[in-house]
């Protein structure tokens, strides 16, 4: 069974210090929700919450339609795996996969069939009479995900479960965790700050900052419109380029210095021409040479990178010498220190308030997904 | 790559060895002469030269005698109720006062005072606090209209006697031993156990006391070697009476000894008190390592 997971207004203050201020949030049953944010912004508090493990200062948390706000951690029907995996290290695997039902006084054989059976879904039978320090981290992370399991409860809560492993176990376990959750539709909020887990994993993504949601979205959405500079530059690898820039016309915003315009793909609605903006430009949205008729960049090349399938170029804009990135097709790696032309594709530009930071493009294409 | 490793092995030797040979000095130097003590009959202030070889005569005359016998099991009971008695008030204390509260590191500190007094002193202070006429101990069981009793005088009361000072003085140090493990304990795996349905007593039994297994396995062991080996306060207090109630090991070494004159006697019980000692320590030690096992099987 799974159940959907609410948060109403939930805050949290430790002393004088809003940790995490006032957030409403909705997970359907089933659903994949990813909270991600810089180190501090309140994501581990957040699931901590969720969990009971963390009182509220403010505001409800529903489980399941079920206010659990002061429930015990044990009466919310949940699980959670932490970071560094919190095993019980006096414990056989089998005995850390079994602790909570025999706590519940299940009969033994019950507890046996169902570590089993959680252990073969994870691939661990084998490892089941260790102890948990006689594992390899990745071991350990599925022990960690076996205890959780085998309770078969309605939420999964994870705290960034994967930050501890090596790249390329990481990228494993991403997958095995989308595939788990397929198999077991649970409910799951999984906190993260790498962005790849993040775009991969979730079904809707959550963008928090100092406490604040910034953006609930699925990937395409926070991708593609994101609401705010915030949103704008936590998303999105390399980061968006950001320009201080004006508007020139209701479809062009103009580039300080020697002029240089970047063409919107749509008109904005009531901007005065004038008005000081920031240009944010999709490093994806920038490829070699002028495009016909699209607006083009002047840029000086400092450092090339080759990734196999794109190529990184980092520098300046000739016009203002601020910094820029672009992802260029592959194969390109003479063009370090050379200066060059790049056309801006309209579809990957977005024109933010230099004072509220708001995306001034209206999410009014919806087809963009 | 021998050359090298050779030329290290000695160079770490170099640097060992002034440790080894205080080491040997100071404890392997002291127990070994002790044990060749049981095998000479020698009063001190004589020269060692007159002392006469008599073999294993002194082990068979001391461990015939029954007095040992009773002050052995004297010194078992004693070490058994005080230590087990301190281990379980030091646990329920650390676990009592491991939190933050405000004010709590106040307590801690005053909870570890009795340790730092030395233990002529705390037998002293005990005297004084069991005398039958000026005491306090009579003085509050007064106030309750209990009839005052002649502590130290009455062989049971006096053997109690002599665990509560223990108590006293020794469950400060099971205290902090305890209060550093838990302190070292993740708190995400007591966390884990929360989520998992654990409440305080299973959290307690099943998770914190068991992680902690290690720290409980040393500071025991510390405890009954110290409890073996006990001797000033007993020493103040009763001088191991009244009669021979409250004679344990050490007493009786001691009496033998200093009082008897008997210096070859003593040792002799001198190396049944390391005897009894060396294998509780070995028998705790393996008992309570359960965190090891995992590994050794790998
Ligand atoms: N018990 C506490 N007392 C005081 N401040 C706390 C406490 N727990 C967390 N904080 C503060 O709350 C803020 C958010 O912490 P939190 O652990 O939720 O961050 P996070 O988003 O999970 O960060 P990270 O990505 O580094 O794990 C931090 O500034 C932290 O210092
Ligand atoms: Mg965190």
């Amino acid at each position: 069974m799974s159940a959907g997971v609410d948060l109403i207004q939930v805050s949290k203050r430790f002393g004088d210090d809003t940790i995490v201020d006032g957030i409403s949030l909705s997970a359907a049953a089933g659903e994949f929700i990813v909270l991600v944010g810089a180190s501090g912004c309140g994501k581990s508090t957040t699931l901590r919450m969720i969990a009971g493990l963390e009182p509220v200062s403010g505001g409800r948390i529903l489980i399941g339609g079920r206010d659990v706000t002061t429930a015990r951690p044990d009466e919310r029907d949940i699980a959670m795996v932490f970071q560094n995996y919190a095993l019980y290290p006096h414990m056989s695997v089998a005995g850390n996969m079994g602790f909570a039902l025999s706590l519940t006084r299940t009969p033994k054989d019950e507890i046996a069939r169902r570590v089993g059976e959680a252990a073969r879904i994870l691939g661990i039978e084998d490892l089941l009479e260790r102890k948990p320090r006689a594992l390899s981290g990745g071991q350990r992370q599925r022990v960690a995900m076996g205890r959780a399991i085998v309770r078969e409860p309605s939420v999964f809560l994870f705290d960034e479960p994967l930050s501890n492993l090596d790249a390329k176990l990481r990228a494993q376990m991403r997958v095995e965790l989308a595939l788990l959750h397929r198999r077991l539709g649970k409910t799951t909020i999984y906190v993260t700050h790498d962005q790849v887990e993040a775009m991969t994993l979730a079904d809707r993504i959550v963008i928090l900052d100092r406490g604040l949601i910034q953006q609930i979205g699925t990937p395409a959405e926070v991708f593609n419109r994101p609401r705010n500079l915030f949103v704008a530059g936590f998303i999105g690898s390399p980061a968006m380029n950001l320009f201080r820039a004006t508007i020139a016309a209701p479809d062009a915003v103009e580039l300080p210095g020697a002029g240089a315009r970047v063409r919107l793909a749509a008109p904005l609605a009531g901007v005065a021409a004038g008005k000081p903006v920031i240009l944010g430009i999709r490093p994806q949205g920038l490829s070699l040479g002028e495009g016909g008729g699209a607006s083009s960049l002047h840029m000086r090349v400092r450092v090339a990178e080759f990734l196999g399938t794109e190529t990184v170029l980092n520098g300046v804009l000739a016009v203002s010498g601020e910094a820029v990135t672009a992802s260029v097709d592959g194969e390109r790696a003479v063009l370090a220190d050379r200066e060059i032309d790049l056309s801006v594709d309209p579809v990957h530009v977005h024109v933010f308030d230099a004072e509220t930071g708001l995306n001034l493009i209206q999410p009014a294409k919806e087809e963009e997904k | 790559m021998s050359t090298n490793s050779r030329s290290n092995a000695r160079a770490a030797w170099f640097f060992v060895l002034p440790a080894m040979i205080v080491m040997f000095v100071a404890c392997l130097y002291p127990v070994i002469s002790a044990i060749r003590l049981g095998f000479y009959d020698w009063s001190m202030g004589t020269p060692w030269a007159q002392a006469k070889w008599t073999g294993w005569t002194t082990f068979e005359i001391v461990f015939s005698d029954p007095a040992i016998w009773r002050s052995l099991w004297t010194t078992l009971k004693f070490a058994a109720v005080s230590v087990s008695a301190e281990m379980f008030l030091g646990i329920a204390l650390a676990l009592a006062l491991e939190g933050n509260l405000r004010g709590m590191a106040f307590f801690r500190t005053l909870f570890i005072l009795p340790m730092m007094v030395a233990p002529i002193a705390v037998g002293l202070t005990w005297r004084y606090l069991f005398d039958a006429q000026f005491g306090l101990v009579n003085a509050l069981l007064g106030v309750f209209n209990v009839a005052a009793k002649g502590w130290l005088a009455d062989e049971t009361l006096a053997f109690a006697a002599i665990i509560v000072s223990d108590i006293w003085q020794w469950t400060p140090f099971v205290f902090i031993m305890v209060i550093a493990g838990l302190a070292g304990v993740d708190a995400n795996v007591l966390e884990a156990a929360r989520i998992d349905g654990a409440r305080w007593w299973t959290l307690t039994t099943r998770v914190k006391l068991p992680m902690i297994a290690h720290v409980l396995a040393i500071t025991l062991v510390m405890r009954l070697i110290d409890a073996f080996r006990v001797l000033e306060v007993i020493y103040v207090l009763t001088f191991g009476g009244p009669g021979d109630s409250t004679e344990v090991l050490s007493m009786y070494i001691y009496k033998t000894a200093f009082i008897g004159q008997k210096l070859g006697a003593a040792s002799a019980i001198s190396v049944l008190l390391l005897a009894v000692v060396m294998l509780l320590t070995w028998l705790a030690l393996r008992m309570s390592n359960p965190l090891s096992d995992g590994e050794n099987r790998r």
